[in-house]
């Protein structure tokens, strides 16, 4: 919110530069983010006055202006249209900078201009642009503007939701005094009652006691509808309220100083309870009924809810309550009598309904923060006073004032030691109390625990002693409070605790060390993205209400779409080796019997922690010496077997019931054989899948299927650190290998055979301590169909040397059990 | 000493052949050769036999003399032939060293090198310095329930202190969690105090712009004790900030609003910059605002069962990406989001 440093000066004793006020109000909590000084600019701008206007010879739409400025005269080239001999302008004089054009002295059109007469737009008070500034008659010619009350710094303040009394140059102006221990000053409120009985004029019914509790209403009559004087139009412009009238100004005017918002009705528009032309007239608060509309000043006919709170005459609604008023019955420049009103509205029923219809107002945003319910009166009156001076009107006599229930005033206790307990640092019960009157709290009672404050009506945010705390603690200033460690470990019980969830950085260690850079993408994917990669078993997808594009309007149910997109991104920017991976949450909404589920948890999704893995592009680092050839299956297998081995797990590559996203035939079933624990006997679990990605789900998204292998695995069983490995003895005898060479049936599967062998050898008390597949070879002269393979046949026994003999026996013994079984044929190793 | 003949011609002859053998072995050029060299003076028929045959009629007594200086003669024929030998193969060594070099300018036979998301990275380090400090790790969902995202945490329905944080909505009670806040109510739920748990975590907000982005990173610290005050509050932060921007990090902590803390503040580090003189980055304040914090309300400690009475806490909260810009120098929170292999490995 914008603030006038002249209003802030004008409504408090505190007489100090921008800079320092800004840093005052930033460590009282009321952050100020920028400090714009429009005063600068005016100082080269001085008060003239018109003294002769001629025609410029050469030109039919310019003028030649004499002006005084108090010590001669100028002669300046103006377009004005219509420039009133004897009016006060202001002058911009050489050297002058106006909306970011330096002026000079210039020819125009043969004739030399001494500098530029300025409108209210040009110095940035309205955004009038048509004639020139009017300046008040009783302005001294050569006057620099800069001296004048138009010459204003507005600084930009952030206001927090909790304090909706700084919302005002008034609140804001206590908060200064209170920093620098100096006075407020209000205005002082003085009324000429002479426009007769406001009861003659207006009636009031609240319907709807608990959505508002206070109607206050006065009469101006006969108010003189025109542009406010030009002071007020600049202030109001400088803060960013476009001036409109002199009536609405006032309103908003006293909305900008007290914080209160007020409407003004044109009471000629309303109708009354007894009939049309009756000179009593009725508004009531009601709920919107069922079907209702109204158009709002902003021309919109809005539809409204039976949840709404309105403004109403005995005819129709008249205003949004708190929000905006209507079309019907708005100021024009016809009206004579007005009603002021200044309400209060329950903050949540402003807040939904202007919510609900996306509108949100100056008044609105005031009144769903909790306006002053005891100080509308105030507000209403001062709303009246300046229609006496702005617009001559005549303040009626009396209030409406429907205030069924009076509020009950705040009090709160505060225990000086608990304060202190709470900040790490004592304050005296007497600064205490000096801080917290300064705020216009009330010390109502004292005893040697607690001193009870009474809590004014404008601080809505102050109930309970840690508000209190929180205010004492600003004021004393947070950089009071020392700096401390908590006391050695704290407690037993808290040292102890083990972390909660896993941040998988040894997982994420070994991926990049296996050359894999980490990505991280939205959890938000577009619903195309989503349904192409969506895993089995799920069958829908979190969608969000209020996305920010259809690309981000889907939770994720697997991380592939992201690597995807992410090898789209890389590849289009010549970036051809892409080796990315992801740790992140996919959202499958939940099935099943929710009814064991906590009710709040019911209604969430299940979240799963995976890890996708996307390999493209050449197997090898571009260099010398290295293979030249494209990513396959086994490389990203080695990586999958990396994480496996480091996590002593064992898994096995299924070549079946794939996601419909795989390669049917060049992908596996991840299946992890957990071994049996104390409570669950030995089972066997998917945890992912391993392979090339289908070519259809990349299909015209450039990528090339066969260079692209991925993997998309649960992360869980990698959460838990491995299990403690148990040191085996080192071997004390010598092994002895034995190659195989065979042809195969390229069906034949290469893992088949080893564990084949190794069961058989278990069976058959072999020595046969492991198998190596180190030779595959596929071509000429093998036949079509058929494969070669060279396989390693490593034998030790534990406790002796084995001799030749021994391991021939064993391996022949092997041997022709395999070549049977797998109908194998030997080849010359 | 006898002078006796055979000695005398020994020693004579004996000099030459070693003056002869001097000057052959000085010619030699390979190793057989050498070995070839030394087997004709010293071996069984070489020349030193010879001339011992020579000598065919030894008195006894000039038996001992004579083998004395033959063996001296041998010594240094043997010598000669070793050094010979010893040069030739060091000349052999050098030859081959001299041939075998490697062109140390080629470059490296390459390997990929990965690299962990700056994002994680900068985590990690946030994460082990409240580690460090006994505070233990916490996780909650994602996509949340309004109850632990906003009510538990003294957001009451209806209410504008909602609006400070931008919400995605999956049905009207559940979103995209806005922090991880709610990882405190759900630990705070589920276990009696003390609690110090930190929680880091993706969070969600709709707001894009170059420092804003839909998803981000947040991780937030909860110490729930009988005697914590904001004093500790301050000592922990500054510890922190020493530790992951420097020693000598100052913090300053300015009054500020977040429903579920009060006292509430926000937190200014000195500018990891310019150290607080004052640059662009800080916009000449030589502060750079990196967290908010403050004492956890008492709402929020009756909402999870605590009295408010008998335990006091302090929570804070910091945004990962502001963090890793302004430790790396990134200034477009978009960038880590792109994945681009470039920028990814730029943090290795």
């Amino acid at each position: 919110m914008k603030f006038s440093l002249n209003w802030l000066k004008e409504l408090s004793e505190v007489d100090a530069p921008a800079e320092e006020v800004a840093e005052r109000l930033t460590f009282l909590g009321l952050e100020v983010e920028g400090v714009h000084d429009l005063r600068s600019p005016l100082q080269k701008v001085i008060v003239v006055e018109v003294a002769e206007v001629q025609k410029h010879p050469n030109a039919d739409k310019l003028k030649i202006v004499k002006v005084l400025d108090g010590e001669g005269t100028r002669a300046i080239v103006c377009g004005a249209p219509d420039v009133r001999v004897g009016a006060r302008v202001p002058l911009a004089e050489p050297g002058a900078v106006v909306g970011g054009k330096k002026i000079g002295v210039s020819e125009i059109r043969g004739v030399s201009s001494a500098g530029m007469l300025c409108s209210e737009r040009e110095l940035g008070f309205t955004d009038e642009a048509k004639g020139l500034a009017d300046l008040p008659g009783d302005w001294a010619l050569g006057k620099r503007l800069s001296d004048t009350p138009l010459a204003d710094t507005i600084l930009e303040i952030s206001i927090t939701p909790n304090r909706p009394d700084a919302m005002s140059h008034l609140g804001m102006a206590r908060e200064l005094a209170a920093a620098f221990q100096a006075r407020v000053r209000k205005p002082r409120v003085v009324l000429r009652e002479d426009g007769g009985e406001v009861s003659e004029r207006a009636a009031v019914e609240i319907v709807d006691q608990t959505a508002c509790r206070r109607y206050l209403a006065r009469v101006v009559a006969g108010v003189k509808v025109e542009p406010s004087p030009l002071h007020v139009r600049a202030r109001l412009f400088m803060l960013g309220t476009r001036p409109i009238n002199n009536v609405v100004d006032a309103t908003n005017w006293v909305m900008l100083e007290l914080g209160h918002p007020l409407h003004a009705f044109d009471l000629g528009r309303l109708g009354s309870a007894s009939g049309a032309g009756a000179k009593q007239k009725k508004v009531l608060v009601r709920r919107a009924n069922a079907g209702e509309t109204m158009k709002t000043l902003d021309g919109v006919e809005r539809a409204l809810s039976e949840d709404d709170l309105v403004i109403a005459d005995p005819q129709r609604a008249i205003a949004l309550a708190g929000i905006m008023g209507g079309e019907e019955s708005e100021i024009v420049a016809a009206s004579g009598d007005v009603l002021v009103e200044s309400a209060y509205f329950e903050p949540q029923v402003v807040y939904r309904t202007s919510k609900r219809l996306g509108l949100t107002t100056e008044a609105s945003s005031r009144f769903w923060r909790g306006t002053d319910m005891d100080g509308l009166a105030f507000a209403n009156d001062r709303t009246c006073q300046l229609l006496s001076e702005w617009a001559d009107g005549k303040v009626c006599r009396g209030t409406v004032d429907v205030y069924p229930r009076r509020r009950t005033p705040v009090e709160v206790q505060l225990r000086p030691k608990r304060l202190a307990e709470y900040l790490g640092v004592q304050v005296s019960a007497e600064d205490i109390a000096k801080y917290l009157t300064s705020l216009e709290l009330t010390v109502k009672g004292r005893t040697d625990q607690a001193i009870t404050f009474g809590i004014p009506s404008f601080r809505v945010d102050l109930n309970a002693e840690v508000d209190l705390v929180e205010e004492v603690a600003r004021l004393e200033g947070y950089g009071k409070i020392p700096e401390r460690l908590p006391e050695a470990g704290g407690s037993y019980d808290a040292i102890v605790q083990q972390d909660q969830g896993s941040d998988y950085s040894r997982l994420r260690e070994l991926l990049a060390s296996q050359g894999l850079s980490e990505a991280i993408n939205y959890s938000f994917v577009a619903a195309a993205e989503e349904a192409a990669f969506r895993p089995d078993g799920v069958d829908s997808a979190v969608a969000l209400q209020n996305p920010m594009s259809e690309d981000q309007s889907v939770m994720r149910t697997s991380l592939m779409a992201g690597l995807v997109k992410n090898a789209r991104h890389n590849l289009a920017r010549q970036v051809l080796d892409v080796r990315l991976f992801e740790i992140g949450r996919v959202f499958h909404p939940r099935r099943g019997d929710l009814s064991a589920l906590p009710v709040r948890d019911a209604a969430l999704p299940e979240e799963h922690d995976r890890l996708a893995i996307l390999l493209h592009g050449p197997a090898s680092p571009f260099g010398w010496g290295m293979p030249k050839r494209e990513v396959d299956f086994f490389d990203v297998k080695r990586i999958t077997e990396a994480i496996f081995e480091a996590w002593h797990l064992q898994v096995e590559y299924v070549p079946n019931e794939l996601p419909a996203y795989f390669h049917p035939k060049a992908a596996a079933r991840l299946v992890l054989h957990r071994p049996a624990t104390a409570h669950v006997g030995a089972r066997d679990e998917t945890i992912g899948y391993v392979g090339q990605l289908h070519p259809k789900v990349l299909a015209g998204l450039g990528i090339d299927a066969s260079a692209t292998f991925v993997a998309d695995l649960d992360v869980l069983p990698l959460s838990a650190e491995a299990a403690v490995a148990r040191y085996q003895p080192l071997p004390r005898f010598p092994g002895i290998r034995r190659d195989l060479a065979v042809i195969a049936r390229a069906d034949v599967h290469a893992g088949d055979i080893v564990s084949e062998a190794l069961a058989e050898a278990k069976q058959k008390g072999l020595t046969l301590e492991h198998v190596h597949m180190f030779d595959v070879y596929q071509g000429k002269p093998i036949a079509d169909g058929h494969l070669s393979l060279a396989l390693a046949f490593f034998f030790r026994h534990p406790e002796r040397t084995l001799t030749d003999e021994e391991v021939k026996a064993e391996f022949d013994t092997l041997v022709l059990g395999l070549k049977q079984k797998f109908k194998l044929e030997l080849r010359e190793a | 000493m006898s002078d006796a003949p055979n000695v005398q011609a020994l020693q004579s002859r004996g000099e030459a052949l070693v003056h002869e053998a001097e000057r052959e072995a000085k010619r030699l050029q390979t190793s057989e050769a050498a070995h070839a060299c030394k087997a004709k003076y010293l071996g069984k028929k070489g020349l030193l036999a010879d001339v011992m045959k020579q000598l065919s009629a030894l008195p006894p007594e000039e038996r001992k003399s004579v083998g004395k200086v033959a063996n001296t003669i041998k010594e240094q024929l043997e010598g000669i032939f070793d050094a010979a030998l010893k040069r030739l193969e060091q000349e052999a060594l050098d030859k081959s060293l001299e041939t075998s070099g490697v062109d140390v300018t080629r470059p490296a036979r390459e390997r990929w090198l990965g690299t962990l998301h700056p994002l994680t990275r900068t985590t990690f380090r946030i994460i082990e310095v409240f580690q460090s400090l006994g505070f233990v790790i916490a996780d909650g969902p994602e996509i949340e329930h309004d109850f632990y995202n906003f009510e538990a945490l003294n957001f009451p329905k209806d209410h504008p202190a909602r609006d400070m944080q931008d919400t995605f909505f999956a049905s009207p009670d559940v979103l995209l969690r806005t922090h991880t806040s709610p990882v405190q109510i759900r630990t705070m739920l589920d276990r009696k105090p003390p609690v110090r748990i930190i929680c880091p975590g993706k969070v969600y907000r709709c707001d894009a712009d170059i420092t804003h982005s839909p998803m981000f990173h947040q991780v937030e610290g909860l110490w729930v004790d009988q005697r914590v005050s904001m004093a500790d509050l301050k000592g922990v932060l500054r510890a922190f900030a020493e530790r992951l921007f420097g020693r000598h990090t100052k913090v300053r902590l300015r009054p500020s609003y977040f429903p579920f803390v009060e006292p509430g503040a926000e937190v200014d580090v000195t500018c990891v910059l310019c150290g607080g003189k004052g640059c662009r980055v800080c916009k000449q304040t030589g502060w750079l605002e990196i967290l908010g914090a403050g004492m956890v309300h008492p709402n929020v400690l009756t909402a999870v069962g605590y009295n408010p009475e008998e335990v006091r806490g302090f929570a804070f909260g910091m945004g990962v990406e502001r963090i890793a810009m302004l430790l790396h120098g990134v200034d477009d929170i978009r960038l880590f989001f792109d994945n681009d292999i470039r920028f990814l490995r730029q943090f290795q």
